[in-house]
């Protein structure tokens, strides 16, 4: 809803997906900022995402630049209803 | 053509055509506001994982605050 009333383009990504396909899809769709949570079910996504892009983890604020995900300048956890630039 | 095959062989999975109700020419956006305004105290929301549900005036102020949250991002 708030990509709505923000005019942004919103696209899910399947749940069950591994890191390599998360990777092909993010990068396909030339995503610039991610929501996400930490994990869902069997699936850890922190961990996911820093296998694919660790400089998410270790970068400033604000500047981030990933090898593997390249358009990627944000990521923002839903948990606790927080958000951190990466 | 090939709605006539299909619909034989395995019922109606394409079809077009003219409906019989007009399009819609708001945003999704301009819909919720516009629910908020008539139905404010109405639950718009529920979630059983989380144990919460919103109201439509707190739902759309929920969404208004993360839309801003992420247009102040710099895009």
């Amino acid at each position: 809803m708030a990509c709505a009333l923000a005019d942004l383009v919103l696209v899910n990504i399947n749940p069950a997906y591994r890191a390599m396909e998360l990777k092909y899809a993010l990068n396909k769709v030339e995503c610039e900022a991610l929501l996400m949570v930490s994990s869902l079910k069997k699936s850890d996504y922190d961990e996911m995402l820093h296998t694919i892009a660790p400089e998410v983890s270790s970068c400033d604020p604000g500047e981030l630049q990933s090898k593997e995900l390249p358009y990627l300048r944000y990521v923002i956890k839903m948990d606790n209803k927080v958000k951190h630039k990466s | 053509m090939l709605s006539r095959i299909l619909r034989r062989g395995f019922g109606i999975s394409y079809d077009c055509g003219v409906g019989n109700r007009p399009l819609l020419y708001k945003t999704i956006g301009q819909q919720l506001r516009e629910t908020t305004e008539k139905y404010p105290n109405h639950f718009a929301v529920y979630s059983e994982h989380e144990g919460v549900r919103y109201t439509y005036t707190e739902f759309l102020s929920r969404a208004e605050k993360m839309a801003a949250g992420l247009l102040s991002l710099d895009y």
